[in-house]
């Protein structure tokens, strides 16, 4: 599995709802970013094992673990792990808590293709960089 | 002055949201100033005072972020507590990332903000402190002569008396010289302390 037409890292997505899911496709799509969709938390952290992502884009809400030990555990992996999170408008505390512990930004839904775009360019840039 | 009570400073926009947190403040015994705006609350700000600072997140004219900012270029080591309303999500985001401590999502429990200006109280008390202990370590480092700042580098990087004579062609008699004299400028008898006042204070000092 070695013929990748990119040399971009790809960007992993756990747990989102369609239309954040869609977005986030189109976005990568037009930066030639290949994504990789996950189910649950577990999913992702052991996709983690074999693979350091350029980033991943979480929903707040997951079925097998709350945001705050995913981010924990994410970060006892690789602590420089872009992690951006995406919930609904009414979550202060979660969003909150998910920037104290060290996530990259959280962004309510719907989230909005420009910034998503200008995101993924500042880490694709800082990417190429190293 | 170190002494000083600490003080809540409550910055509010809404007459009875002022009135009733004062009033949850004196029922506790603490210590509270209250501002309708905060142009108001800069005018009598005074860095020396410690205390905290409840912020409403909306306000007319400067919002409560723009006076974070402010304050932050200011160098204000006050924690901020916001309070947000539902639906703030991205102000509280900013409000974090630009060093809020906390935040507090209307309508709250009075137990809840208590708990939380307990904690605000207690972070400013120790950055106070160690910002005093930085003063005092840069009062100490500005005393010391030019070579023996050299010989300080060179100590600090965990070079041997022997090696800090070669590199800066001292002889290792002379070094240890200045490095006891460097020792009791410094007010310390251990290395490792020596070397902790240094990295306490590397950011605002170069040696």
């Amino acid at each position: 599995m070695n013929v990748t037409m990119s040399y971009n890292r790809s960007v992993f997505i756990l747990n989102n709802d369609r239309h954040t899911l869609n977005t986030i496709s189109e976005v990568c799509q037009r930066l030639n970013i290949e994504t990789k969709t996950l189910g649950s938390g577990a999913q992702l952290l052991a996709e983690l094992d074999h693979e350091a992502p350029l980033c991943i884009f979480s929903t707040s809400k997951l079925a097998d673990m709350d945001s705050t030990a995913l981010l924990q555990h994410i970060q006892q992996l690789n602590d420089e792990l872009p992690v951006l999170m995406v919930g609904q408008s009414g979550e202060v505390h979660c969003a909150v808590n998910a920037i104290k512990q060290g996530a990259l930004d959280f962004f309510t839904q719907p989230i909005n293709s420009r910034r998503i775009q200008v995101i993924l360019q500042t880490l694709l840039a800082k990417d190429h960089e190293q | 002055m170190q002494e000083q009570e600490p003080t809540v400073f409550i910055i509010d926009d809404d007459e009875a949201v002022r009135d009733s947190l004062k009033l949850l403040m004196q029922s506790v015994g603490q210590r509270v100033e209250v501002f309708a705006s905060p142009a108001e609350f800069l005018a009598s700000y005074d860095e020396n005072r410690p205390g905290c600072i409840i912020l409403d997140i909306r306000m007319p004219g400067m919002s409560g972020l723009e006076l974070q900012s402010k304050l932050n270029e200011m160098h204000c080591i006050l924690p901020i507590i916001f309070i947000t309303g539902h639906g703030d999500v991205q102000m509280a985001v900013q409000a974090i990332k630009d060093g809020a401590m906390n935040f507090i999502q209307k309508p709250f429990r009075d137990q809840e903000l208590l708990d939380l200006i307990n904690d605000g109280l207690k972070l400013d008390s120790e950055q106070r402190k160690e910002l005093l202990e930085h003063k005092e370590i840069l009062k100490r480092l500005a005393t010391l002569t030019e070579r023996e700042r050299e010989v300080l580098k060179h100590v600090v990087e965990g070079k041997a008396n022997k090696v800090i004579a070669a590199d800066i062609n001292l002889s290792q008699r002379t070094v240890e010289i200045h490095r006891s004299r460097v020792m009791e400028k410094m007010g310390t008898k251990s290395l490792a302390h020596l070397v902790r006042q240094v990295m306490q204070v590397k950011d605002q000092v170069e040696l």
